[in-house]
């Protein structure tokens, strides 16, 4: 490509589609606090799931380890120390560590919502210490039936039903429409836990054959 | 040499990338690289030179996914440093701070004139330096 490539913040952008991460590898290194790491690790996240959603029809019989382990692989392969079923209170799906800070990730195939209840709660209870450098976590969502929207919707009633309401509130995502924040008091520490909730549309039902 | 964290090293370059794809040995060659020259010339890695290094001429994309894997927490093994220019052959180092400001605020505050200077994203170049892993491998 380049022969010699000026190797700056704006050159290396050129590369997002053949580099994946690269567009963020300067905001990475530069995180210099806890909300800075997750916010670089969110945009890298979000890549991956836009890059895995290209393909579900590749995707249908992965399992909940296989659809993790390849986030683990390509987190890793952009830097990140990442981790899947490290011990942290139990096996925790998706680990990513940097100096003293921690984000857990649990991923649930959408069966029903109690199994995705029963994820939250590992990520809110078991895995998460919940202190200043683990205040936050990312429920991982992989969703092979259709209308992912409603999904979500159901997902969040059921979460508040479950919770309580004077216990848990919710934000938007600004990065995806169909991605949300909750928030609550996190039964170890009593800070504030802030979750990000992201699912992975792998619905594949093309009508064109039938 | 640390030989026994040297190994454990490059095992985790075969873990990652696997030992027959290009980013398994731009990470080797980078690696021995590191290893092998007298500290005092690894001062100033540019992109260049990096690319020098591992000669065989491996694409761009290949030294690129490498570098980012390499300066990461999980194989640290460059340290990563940013330096303003506009001018040719004219270098001013920046603290990771000045830079962290200027992405925050968009206008990078120039090192020496103290100017705000916008679209300062193609004069704010990164070059490498041998992380402390480094170090304790070659202790």
């Amino acid at each position: 490509m380049h022969k010699d490539l000026k190797f700056n913040l704006e050159s290396i952008k050129e590369f997002q589609s053949d580099v994946p991460g690269i567009g963020n590898f300067p905001d990475r290194m530069l995180a210099q606090t806890y909300e800075e790491f997750v916010s670089v690790l969110y945009k890298d996240i979000d890549r991956i799931v836009i890059t895995m959603e290209k393909n579900p029809e590749l995707r249908q019989n992965d399992s909940e380890d296989r659809l993790t382990i390849e986030i683990r692989g390509i987190l890793e392969h952009s830097g990140y120390d990442a981790t899947h079923e490290e011990k942290i209170g139990g096996h925790a799906d998706l680990v990513v560590k940097k100096n003293d800070w921690l984000w857990i990730g649990e991923a649930k195939i959408h069966y029903d919502y109690g199994h995705l209840f029963k994820g939250f709660q590992q990520l809110s209870t078991r895995y998460s210490t919940g202190g200043s450098y683990n205040s936050q976590g990312g429920m991982l969502i992989y969703i092979f039936g259709a209308k992912a929207k409603i999904v979500m919707d159901t997902w969040k009633t059921h979460l508040k039903e479950k919770m309580g309401e004077d216990n848990l509130e919710f934000f938007e995502c600004q990065a995806n429409l169909l991605y949300f924040y909750s928030e609550h008091s996190h039964q170890r520490t009593g800070l504030a836990f802030k979750v990000r909730h992201i699912p992975f549309c792998l619905h594949f039902d093309p009508k064109d054959k039938k | 040499m640390n030989q026994k964290l040297k190994e454990q090293i490059i095992t985790r370059f075969a873990e990652d990338w696997g030992r027959k794809s290009p980013q398994y040995e731009v990470c080797v060659k980078i690696f021995d690289y590191l290893l092998s020259r007298p500290i005092n010339q690894l001062k100033h890695l540019t992109y260049g030179s990096l690319k020098n290094a591992i000669g065989d001429n491996p694409s761009d994309t290949d030294i690129l996914k490498a570098t980012q894997y390499l300066c990461g927490d999980r194989t640290p093994v460059l340290s990563l440093h940013f330096e303003f220019s506009d001018k040719e052959d004219e270098f001013i180092y920046l603290e990771y701070d000045e830079v962290r400001w200027a992405k925050s605020t968009g206008k990078l505050v120039h090192p020496v004139t103290g100017e705000d200077i916008d679209n300062y994203e193609d004069k704010v170049f990164m070059f490498f330096t041998p992380s402390p892993l480094i170090s304790e491998i070659r202790s």
